[in-house]
């Protein structure tokens, strides 16, 4: 009966603040849309061409520029020397094919911040291609990536880790201003009221995130998941995000500390998880450390679903 | 001027004795970046490392997340029930929120230094020369999102409900700059949305600064985080509302 009041006290109090509920319930199936809605395309390799000598142009307007749009998963444009470096860190292109004291289309610098075996792997590729007018073969340099299905479940797991500790941010409040207290003065156990409490987080997240999965399902092109997976995955993500908040709160001293806390683990988690770096390309270390994180779990358990 | 050092010496005290505030401004940068930099050690080749990369980017994530602590610096005095005594004192509302704006940027400033020695002196990062601009870029940052801190803490009523969803567009903008993986594209669009996220930019202007030798980048950029600061500290002092900074700490007030 207790916990059946703490969850009911907290979904009426929540209730009564409409605009602030309104916003927390809407924001998650809004950024879902907004992220689904963009067209990424697949992954691409991108190569800059930097040309000193305007002679050379016209040679690899024939001979380079041609091997490469033919070449599968392959751009390419030019580059402004002004921001060459800039453009290479930030990731705007992997390689620049470097002209500039060169009057050969295959005798070319190439540049990158890359790993220096792969760097060299992909010289001779490239070097080969246009010697021979082929499409260029990247197929030692291929990365393992996640399916779309996959990165928007580790989207939404690491959302739903920020977006639940808001709704449990409110224990702490709680316990600073003595409602806690009264509770326990009621004879609720304070197990009973973190269960209650965890109880109505639950709901909550589990409406927000089976609103979330289909407008992804609606809207983001590559989204697969069942009607049977959706539930099963609705009801995972949110019993970790449950999960994950409560612990966060319970070890918080105040609501900006849960709020900034959260979203650090949640980046963290996401990072170990393979949300952006590839499991199977990370130091053995990280390898063994990543099965600590939810958002593994969850890619997972997408693989399997 | 007597009572805004006098309020400022005692914002500064609450600062630096919170130890969450150091810490996150500290620790988990360095942190983050020995993570992440071991994570991609094996992508990057020996001249610019992974460690350099994050070096760069994540502090500036950092400074950002500085903005939900200057929104609840703004709240404190409602929270610690103390505010009345400042309203009855004899001070002006631009000192209460210059001393808590200023107190915030110098605590964050000062970690800022401490964490890029470290990561000069333990990742080798080539700023050798450049660190005070480097150090100037960063402070221009912290005060800006401060003030955008400080005008939601103090200038706004919504605060309630802004508090629970800031960190969600500033995690955004944090993957869209590129603090946790770097985000390259030539599709006009994307990369459209990547110029909306204020950190790409700052990113960009250190490494065009350390880079590519593009000095007047990064003062261009610093100028306009100074001047969007400047702008949302006035709207603090213009916006400050004397209920708000006594009640701002109950839930439903905004009604």
């Amino acid at each position: 009966m207790g916990i059946y009041l703490v969850m009911k006290n907290n979904l009426r109090r929540s209730l009564h603040h409409k605009l602030l509920f309104g916003i927390t319930f809407l924001l998650p199936v809004i950024l879902c849309l907004i992220a689904g809605s963009i067209k990424l395309g697949g992954p691409s390799f991108r190569i800059g061409i930097l040309v000193g000598n305007p002679n050379i142009k016209e040679t690899l307007n024939e001979k380079v520029y041609p091997i490469i749009e033919i070449s599968k998963g392959m751009k390419i444009e030019d580059v402004k020397e002004a921001s060459l470096n800039t453009d290479l860190i930030s990731g705007k292109y992997h390689v620049v094919m470097d002209y500039r004291e060169s009057d050969a289309p295959e005798n070319f610098e190439l540049l990158s911040f890359q790993n220096e075996s792969k760097k060299a792997l992909l010289h001779t590729s490239i070097q080969e291609a246009i010697r021979n007018h082929k499409e260029i073969n990247l197929s030692g340099l291929s990365q393992k990536t996640l399916t779309a299905t996959q990165r928007s479940v580790a989207l939404l797991i690491t959302l739903f880790m920020i977006i639940s500790t808001i709704h449990a941010a409110p224990m702490i409040l709680d316990r600073n201003n003595g409602t806690y207290t009264r509770y326990r003065f009621a004879s609720i156990k304070s197990g009973g009221y973190v269960i209650g409490y965890g109880l109505y987080n639950f709901i909550i997240t589990f409406i927000q995130i089976s609103a979330s999965i289909l407008i992804l399902s609606l809207v983001q092109s590559g989204f697969r998941l069942n009607f049977m997976a959706s539930i099963i995955m609705a009801v995972a993500v949110a019993l970790i995000s449950v999960v994950f908040s409560i612990l966060v709160s319970l070890f918080s001293k105040s609501e900006v500390q849960a709020n900034i806390t959260a979203s650090s683990l949640a980046a963290v988690l996401s990072l170990l998880g393979g949300a952006f770096v590839a499991i199977e390309s990370m130091p053995k270390l990280l390898q063994i450390l990543s099965t600590i994180s939810p958002v593994r779990w969850m890619i997972e358990l997408t693989k399997l679903l | 001027m007597r009572e805004l050092g006098v309020l400022l010496s005692y914002d500064m005290k609450r600062r630096y004795k919170d130890g969450f505030l150091i810490g996150y401004n500290i620790i988990f940068p360095i942190l983050l970046t020995l993570l992440l930099g071991y994570l991609l050690a094996g992508s990057y080749g020996k001249e610019f490392t992974s460690y350099h990369y994050y070096s760069l980017v994540i502090l500036p994530f950092c400074i950002a997340m500085a903005m939900i602590t200057a929104a609840y610096v703004g709240k404190e005095e409602a929270y610690k029930k103390t505010a009345m005594r400042f309203l009855y004192a004899p001070i002006f509302k631009t000192q209460i929120v210059l001393s808590k704006l200023l107190s915030c940027t110098v605590i964050i400033s000062v970690c800022n230094i401490i964490v890029l020695l470290f990561v000069k002196l333990v990742f080798q990062l080539p700023i050798y020369g450049e660190f005070w601009a480097i150090i100037f870029l960063l402070t221009a940052e912290a005060y800006c999102f401060c003030a955008i801190g400080m005008f939601i803490g103090l200038g706004m009523k919504n605060f309630i409900v802004i508090k629970n969803i800031i960190n969600l567009p500033l995690c955004a903008a944090a993957i869209l700059g590129g603090a946790f993986y770097p985000i390259g594209t030539m599709n006009d669009k994307l990369e459209l949305l990547l110029k909306l996220s204020p950190l790409t930019w700052i990113n960009q202007s250190m490494f065009r600064y350390l880079y590519d030798g593009d000095r007047d980048y990064l003062y261009k950029i610093s100028l306009i985080l100074i001047l969007i600061g400047t702008g949302f500290t006035l709207l603090a002092i213009v916006r400050f509302r004397k209920e708000e900074f006594i009640h701002g700490d109950l839930p439903g007030y905004e009604k």
